[in-house]
């Protein structure tokens, strides 16, 4: 075990004013922008909000899949940085209450509302309220299952040895705790469950995620990696966003001891491999589309990259996405500073949500022009004031770093 | 196994700690060419030497990028020389190419890191460097330090001094 | 934990686990000794059926590729099942030599030197078959680039183009990694192992010293081999899968070829080695290095593959299903229920249901379980190539559709290409280290080999 501020503070941190004011007025941003915009321009609105669903979505449910991933591989480097990976999770119902805000925007999103095509056993409104719904609930069930059990363990740990952590919250999380040991060990058994079940969730849910608001706004349109595509993505997304998390946390808490430049550089190394995945699924649907030339795949790819302003967005969106990490990577000691790994992470993040753009608008606005302005903006300013908002209550109200993992002390793995 | 006949000091020792020590005297008495031997690349005598990192990548890095613009070269060179059009598809074609171009990237550099490596460490080589002994691919650590005459006795004290196990001439 | 250990006899296992470097040595050389009489005769088993594979392959080449089965309109039969099989055998050894070291996976030192070794063996098989296939085998440079009698080149377009170069690149890139790994190995052997193999290990070795400038590039070579290596596993089978996918056959053309191949390669290369590793770990005695946790971890790995092979059949179905297309609902409902449907169900179950066992950790951790499930996952991966490739014949045009069941000639041709793997991997058992000796050694800690020293 190592002392450092977070580990021997065995408290919970204080929110300044400035940080809650600020994150309240992005929210309040957000919500003033998507009302202004519903009033003038419905789909446009609807359009910039599911937009936004995905891509936060695919953020928040991928950081618990990080923190699933290390108990699966006994991953033990991971040990400091999962709880910002949890706190990354900590969305999850969040994004629920964002798919519920959405329901009544589903009939001017989906063109098959007002055109009926597709197979009627799938594409009817109440059944993808219904399977939004089923993909939130499941997500959420697994998602915060997963999150209550390493905070249980924690912080009944912590209170075992002096801590502090005796707010309501913290009470109810380390009800009826039965002792250290006898609590690591039913955490362990739990969380060895609870991950793969998680993971596969994970994946088929994003997949029906995706055939539904990716696949299904196109005609005809079909594409069997397009649930790989966008789960890929996100998880990409979720370490690019654990990239800057992790960096915020350590600034924040003082975390310079436990969390180390490497631990950084392995983040950034594995941020960087999945963008390369990422880029691969990317690169295997666009390659088989425009080599079969079959009519029906092709008109995709027709309205985003032939002779429509999206094919500018395209390129930028393959080469700062993809194309950019792998260059500015190749550097070693680049991986290892913060602020070269900020203006990484940030590059990937806006380029990903230009990403999820480029999947969706073309398909509900059509092709004529790329339109991106205050609506889109302000929306996802809201958003983001909801993830960081979050996040920050997450981080500050749990232990910053986890001093006592059920899966990690356990393992023999890889350190 | 044969050796070079280069004069010398050769030591062994039983482990890679009591090495790196040796190590680290050896330079600190001023000597700069020495062979040091080990079962393992074993960090603790690494650190004690001192080298710089390998410039290998460099030159995996230049293999790779041959490869690159080589296989742009060879698709657009054979595709451009005898024009026909194939399933209705450009004559450069860079979309599929990108699969070409990938795989000459990784079959160049591997075959230049593999080129480098054995240039950068003298192999291929028909004997075993000076002072190299079986047990060195066993579980022994060894410092050879090639001198003559009077310098000798110097360095064999100054490596029992630090832990060797035995001590031969050459 | 500090007992010291006394110099153990060639073949001795220390119960306990790897203690010093010394031992190592002994129980990883101890097995490159006399053949023995046992081993002669598998062997000449072994031989026998590479001959037989020769005496198919004449026949082929004497009377045609009719004899194979080939004719309209099956024009790719079991012999590119046979290719896709053996090239998916080989993406294992890559993944745990390569994508494991880098993910710092310590399970990986003991299976590593005899899963790249199954890799090469397992591309020089697969790369017999796309020139038996061809029929005129002898016409086989002109997939190679170089401008012909008309200074015609091969046209780089066609994803064959992208099968030559990617499974020669995957061949050399192999075959030199494993390579490279072993010239320590190599060394050892030289120096410990008697006789007229000696002089034979000293110019494999290439003089290798032990020095620390052999160390300082090794080091630095090994992981940009790993680095290189990585990629190309993912990319070689997305080539192959990108034989099928880049047609325009419905349930061929599917954008989830690529990952999809590659999880199955993996499934069926990962089985191998646990056909391969059980008995080759009795039998060589080295129990305490490729230990129980080890083959767990393997097992759990299986689950992982089998998992997305499942989703993928899961999925392509689901989306053959929702495109409403003719084509692509026939395509799938005849391999849920049509004359597919055996293929099918043989598939799934072998490749998705018998992992679903390692969930119990008795299944993972008992030998005859891992060896039963590699057996069902090696099956079931061949089935799945023929199910991909025999089966999706019936397209468009009804001129295509039929029965097809493999001719005797090709029955020879696939065992006979199992005796031509099995014969190297049985030579190399014999004649190579098998476990890395370098690699093992560094997993020693410091402390246990030094507090029989005597030191702190």
């Amino acid at each position: 075990m190592n002392s450092n501020a977070a580990i021997t503070a065995n408290r919970p941190a204080e929110m300044s004013g400035a940080l809650w004011g600020g994150l309240a007025a992005l929210i309040g941003v957000g919500v003033v922008g998507l009302a202004v915009s519903l009033a003038s321009d419905p789909v446009r609105a609807w359009q910039a909000y599911l937009v936004n669903y995905l891509f936060f979505l695919g953020l928040g449910s991928g950081g618990v899949v990080f923190s699933c991933a290390l108990n699966l591989a006994s991953g033990r480097w991971g040990k400091p940085v999962k709880r910002v990976a949890e706190g990354l999770g900590a969305f999850l119902p969040a994004s629920f209450v964002l798919f519920l805000i959405m329901i009544p925007g589903l009939r001017h999103l989906m063109p098959w509302a007002k055109t009926p095509y597709g197979p009627t056993w799938w594409n009817t409104l109440p059944l993808l309220i219904g399977r939004g719904v089923l993909v939130q609930v499941v997500l959420n069930v697994l998602g915060l299952s997963v999150l209550y059990t390493s905070l249980r363990t924690d912080i009944g740990r912590r209170n075992e040895q002096g801590g502090a952590f005796v707010g309501p919250l913290h009470r109810w999380l380390t009800r009826s705790w039965r002792g250290a040991a006898a609590e690591t060990a039913i955490a362990r058994r739990r969380l060895l469950i609870l991950s793969p079940l998680y993971a596969v969730a994970f994946a088929c849910l994003l997949t029906i995620t995706a055939v539904d608001f990716i696949m299904s706004l196109k005609p005809h349109w079909i594409s069997t990696l397009i649930g790989g595509y966008y789960f890929a993505c996100s998880f990409y997304i979720s370490l690019a966003a654990l990239l800057l998390g992790v960096i915020w946390s350590r600034r924040r808490f003082g975390l310079g001891d436990a969390i180390r430049s490497d631990h950084l550089a392995d983040i950034a190394k594995l941020t960087m491999a999945m963008g390369i995945f990422s880029g691969y699924t990317f690169y295997g649907q666009f390659m088989l589309i425009w080599y079969g030339n079959v009519p029906y795949e092709t008109s995709f790819l027709v309205d985003r990259m032939i002779d429509t302003p999206w094919r500018w967005v395209g390129w930028a969106v393959i080469f700062a996405c993809f194309i950019l990490p792998i260059v500015a990577m190749l550097n070693r000691r680049i991986k290892e500073r913060s602020e070269p790994m900020i203006a990484f992470g940030a590059v990937a993040l806006a380029a990903m949500w230009w990403d999820r753009f480029f999947s969706v608008a073309p398909s509900i606005s059509g092709t004529k022009a790329v339109v991106f302005g205050l609506p889109e903006l302000s929306i996802t300013a809201g958003f983001f004031g909801v993830l960081a908002l979050v996040f920050v209550i997450f981080m500050h109200r749990t232990p910053a770093v986890i001093a006592d993992d059920p899966v990690l002390d356990a393992a023999e793995g890889h350190s | 196994m044969a050796t070079c006949d280069t004069p010398g000091v050769l030591a062994v020792f039983p482990h890679g700690g009591i090495c790196a020590d040796a190590v680290r005297a050896v330079k600190q008495a001023g000597r700069t060419k020495f062979h040091v031997y080990s079962p393992i690349a074993d960090h603790r005598v690494v650190a004690a030497i001192g080298q710089k990192v390998s410039p290998l990548g460099l030159i995996t890095l230049a293999g790779a990028l041959t490869g690159f613009l080589s296989a742009i070269g060879l698709t657009s060179y054979a595709a451009a020389s005898y024009k026909i059009v194939v399933m209705g598809k450009p004559f450069l074609s860079w979309i599929p190419w990108v699969v070409i171009d990938f795989e000459f990237t990784i079959l160049f550099g591997c075959l230049s890191n593999f080129i480098g490596m054995l240039a950068l460490s003298g192999l291929p080589r028909r004997r075993t460097t000076p002072g190299y002994d079986p047990r060195f691919s066993d579980d022994k650590y060894g410092i050879f330090v090639p001198c003559e005459g009077v310098e000798r006795e110097q360095v064999m004290s100054l490596l029992r001094e630090h832990g060797a196990a035995e001590v031969h001439e050459q | 934990m500090n007992e010291t250990l006394a110099p153990t006899a060639i073949g001795d296992i220390p119960e306990e686990g790897v203690r010093d470097f010394a031992s190592v040595n002994r129980q990883i050389l101890g097995n490159i000794k006399v053949t023995t009489r046992q081993w002669w005769i598998v062997l000449g088993i072994l031989i026998a059926g590479v001959g037989m594979f020769l005496s198919c392959e004449m026949n082929q080449f004497f009377h045609g590729i009719g004899v194979d089965g080939m004719n309209n309109p099956t024009f790719w039969g079991t012999m590119l099942v046979n290719f896709v099989f053996w090239v998916g055998i080989g993406h294992a050894g890559t993944l745990i030599s390569a994508i494991l070291y880098l993910f710092r996976a310590k399970f990986r030192t003991a299976i590593a030197r005899s899963a790249e070794a199954m890799t090469v063996f397992a591309v020089m098989t697969a790369g017999l078959f796309p020139v038996i296939h061809l029929g005129r085998v002898w016409v086989f440079y002109w997939l190679a680039p170089y401008p012909n009698q008309r200074e015609l080149w091969p046209n780089f377009i066609s994803p064959l183009m992208f099968d030559f170069v990617a499974i020669s690149t995957y061949f050399t890139v192999s075959l030199l990694f494993w390579f490279t790994g072993l010239i320590p190995d190599l060394a050892a052997a030289r120096d410990h192992v008697p006789g007229w193999r000696s002089k034979v290990y000293r110019v494999l070795s290439l003089g290798w010293s032990n020095n620390q400038r052999n160390w300082r590039h090794y080091a630095r070579s090994y992981l940009f081999f790993a680095a290189l290596a990585t990629p190309l596993v993912i990319s070689v089978h997305s080539v192959v899968s990108w034989d099928f996918a880049l047609s325009i056959v419905p349930g061929w053309h599917s954008t989830i070829y690529p990952p999809y191949f590659v999880a199955g390669a993996i499934h069926s290369g990962f089985a191998m080695v646990l056909v391969l590793l059980l008995p080759m770990r009795h039998f060589q005695k080295v129990k305490n290095i490729i230990t129980m946790d080890v083959l767990e971890k393997m097992a759990k790995f299986m689950i992982f593959t089998g998992l997305i092979l499942a989703y993928s059949y899961g999925f392509e179905i689901f989306v053959g299903m929702f495109s409403q297309n003719t084509f692509e609902m026939a395509a799938f409902l005849k391999r849920l229920s049509g004359f597919a449907a055996v293929s099918f169900w043989t598939t799934a179950l072998c490749n998705c249901l018998a992992p679903v066992i390692f969930f119990w950790k008795r299944a993972r951790r008992s030998v005859p379980w891992l060896f039963l499930v590699g057996v069902l996952v090696n099956i079931g991966m061949w089935y799945e190539r023929y199910l991909i490739i025999i089966t999706q014949r019936q397209t468009y045009v009804p001129f295509s559709w039929g029965d097809y069941f493999p001719s005797a000639n090709e029955i020879g041709l696939t065992v006979g290409a199992f005796c031509w793997f099995g014969m190297w991997v049985w030579l190399f058992m014999r004649f190579m280290p098998t476990i890395s000796i370098v690699d093992i050694k560094e997993e020693i800690p410091h402390a246990a080999t030094e507090a029989q020293h005597g030191h702190v």
